[in-house]
């Protein structure tokens, strides 16, 4: 079986990298953005605490 | 004399080039606007600029001609390049940027030695850097040289003096913010120059299928992945070299990696990955399908180098091959300036500053940097005038002893709090060394093992065990790092404080992060400089 001529095994090492690092950027996207929603989440909560302790 | 059609469009891109370079100077105050481009670059021209910079004239010649003869053998490194500059900015970019604007860091050898404090890290850093980067400014101002002259028909020396003229030019006048626009505004030519080639070629033999069986009837293994008459056959150890050079390779570049320290944010990493794999598909594919191409357009072919250059006048009316041609050039001017411009940083920074003139003021060492720019462009000019014997042979060392020198520390020093200078320091002349000993004596050929990989190997190894084998790096340092590196964004102001990058400064705002127990402010906003993107 042959893709554009190459043979399929060929095509596939050469070519699946293109969908392979587009799938990365996808998901150093979502890491990058998942990870600074926590860390605001954690400096939303930090906040909240030690207003309470000064209403205190 | 060449054709008008061909000469006009050429100088009308040369001078474009020039206004860059006039327009950034008027946004130049201080030298963290001439070294880092006041840290101001946008998402959209950092992932231009970085895989310009990092793609060199190899893209344009050297790629195609390894197609050429090796068939789709070659293209195991673009699979690695396309991934390159996300790599790059996934795991240092973030990272990097907010430790450096903590740290005062200026350089990406500066930073090296702030992350592990001892003098030897920047000494030895220093002369590995500025060995390599001199030789490669030389490579790249030769071959600026030969296109010129391959185009118009002047002397070599005129074509010189002209494209690397132009290069020094902006460079000293616009600083880094002008090495940046000229690069994204390359970039986009180089896309678009290769890109009309590629359709106009494909469209000549008939399609993509036909071109492939055209390649296989000349010769069926020029379509086999382990290269052509199966030279590469079973060779892991190669082709894992071959992936890796490109898809981390770049981590190592000290001209690539300063794009980290020059944005204008953390957050610009996020868009200017999804922007590098958008340009990348569009781009480092393409140089080696036109190799493929003229196998069967070309196949007498003399020079495989010039498969570009010869594909485009033969297949493109000649005002689109001069964009082409213009292309070419841009492959070699953006790679050249941001070399150029990186050896002066560091020269002054990282050796003058560091180790003789340590008072010098921001508003000196401005000058001190343009005067340095200057003088290592001027030398190279004339250092390619006469292409001294042993050049070249420094210029195959540059790309990979730069990479297996500094990608390990650079890695090591944003996510291993344990690493400590001595570890560093063996993984730079353990990784180096390794890489240079592989080329110089050719072990790829009984060992199978691509000597950037033998490098890498090493340099891990290297940074691994003598860090464990040596103290443990001062807490208050790696403290410092944690807390830049962890924080969302620097607290309010601490871009303008850490501008003059003074040590005790920038130790102060690295203090104050470490106090920032919870992730602080939104990223600042420079209103001072404009935004490149």
């Amino acid at each position: 079986m042959s893709v554009f001529g190459l043979p399929l095994g060929t095509f596939l090492a050469l070519f699946f990298w293109i969908p392979f690092w587009w799938l990365i950027a996808g998901l150093s996207l979502y890491r990058m953005n998942k990870h600074d929603r926590e860390k605001r989440r954690a400096g939303t909560a930090s906040r909240r605490r030690r207003s309470i302790a000064r209403e205190d | 004399m060449a054709d008008p059609l061909l000469i006009v469009p050429f100088v009308l891109y040369l001078l474009a080039l020039l206004g860059f370079g006039f327009v950034a100077n008027r946004y130049m105050n201080s030298l963290d606007d001439f070294l880092l481009g006041g840290r101001s670059i946008g998402s959209g021209v950092t992932a231009l600029t970085l895989q310009a910079t990092s793609m060199s004239g190899f893209m344009f010649m050297g790629g195609p001609a390894l197609a050429f003869k090796q068939g789709v053998w070659a293209l195991w490194y673009a699979a690695g390049d396309f991934g390159g500059g996300l790599v790059n900015l996934g795991v240092l970019g973030r990272g990097l940027r907010q430790i450096t604007e903590a740290l005062g860091s200026l350089t990406p050898i500066e930073w090296l030695e702030d992350r592990y404090p001892h003098p030897s890290v920047r000494i030895v850093g220093a002369t590995i850097a500025i060995v390599f980067l001199s030789a490669y400014v030389f490579a790249q101002f030769i071959a600026a040289g030969k296109a010129i002259e391959a185009i118009s028909g002047l002397p070599f020396l005129y074509g010189l003096l002209i494209g690397a003229g132009i290069i020094v030019l902006y460079t000293f006048v616009g600083g880094y913010l002008a090495v940046a626009w000229t690069d994204a505004f390359q970039a986009i030519v180089m896309a678009v120059g290769i890109n009309l080639i590629l359709v106009s070629g494909v469209l000549s033999v008939g399609g993509i299928t036909p071109l492939f069986d055209r390649i296989a009837a000349k010769d069926p293994t020029y379509l086999s992945i382990w290269g052509k008459g199966l030279e590469h056959a079973g060779e892991f150890g190669v082709i894992a070299g071959a992936v890796l050079i490109y898809a981390i390779g770049y981590m190592g570049l000290p001209h690539a990696v300063v794009r980290h320290l020059s944005m204008k944010d953390a957050e610009t990493t996020k868009k200017a990955t999804v922007w590098n794999v958008f340009y990348n598909t569009f781009f480092v594919y393409q140089p080696y399908l036109l190799g493929l191409l003229a196998i069967v357009l070309l196949p007498n072919l003399g020079d495989p180098e010039m498969a570009i250059p010869t594909l485009a006048f033969q297949l493109l009316p000649t005002v689109v091959a001069a964009i082409v041609l213009a292309a070419l050039m841009a492959a070699v001017m953006s790679t050249a300036d941001s070399l150029l411009i990186m050896a002066g940083s560091i020269l002054s920074r990282d050796v003058i500053q560091r180790f003789s003139r340590r008072d010098l003021a921001d508003r000196q060492m401005l000058v001190w940097s343009r005067a340095l720019v200057l003088a290592i462009g001027v030398a190279g000019i004339a250092v390619a005038a006469v292409q001294p014997p042993g050049i070249f042979e420094l210029v195959i060392f540059a790309f990979g002893g730069l990479g297996t020198a500094f990608l390990v520390p650079n890695v090591a020093g944003v996510y291993w709090d344990r690493a400590n200078w001595p570890g560093a320091l063996a993984g730079m002349v353990g990784g180096a060394g390794t890489n240079i000993v592989w080329t110089a004596w050719n072990l790829q050929e009984p060992t199978a093992i691509h000597p950037f990989f033998a490098g890498l190997v090493l340099s891990v190894a290297s940074l691994v065990v003598v860090t464990l084998l040596t103290e443990p790096p001062d807490k208050e340092v790696i403290a410092e790092i944690r807390a830049a590196r962890d924080a969302i964004g620097a607290p309010a102001g601490t871009a303008e404080k850490s501008s003059p990058s003074l040590a005790p400064e920038a130790t102060a705002i690295a203090k104050h992060l470490e106090r920032v127990s919870e992730p602080t402010a939104p990223p600042t906003s420079r209103g001072n400089h404009p935004t490149a993107d």
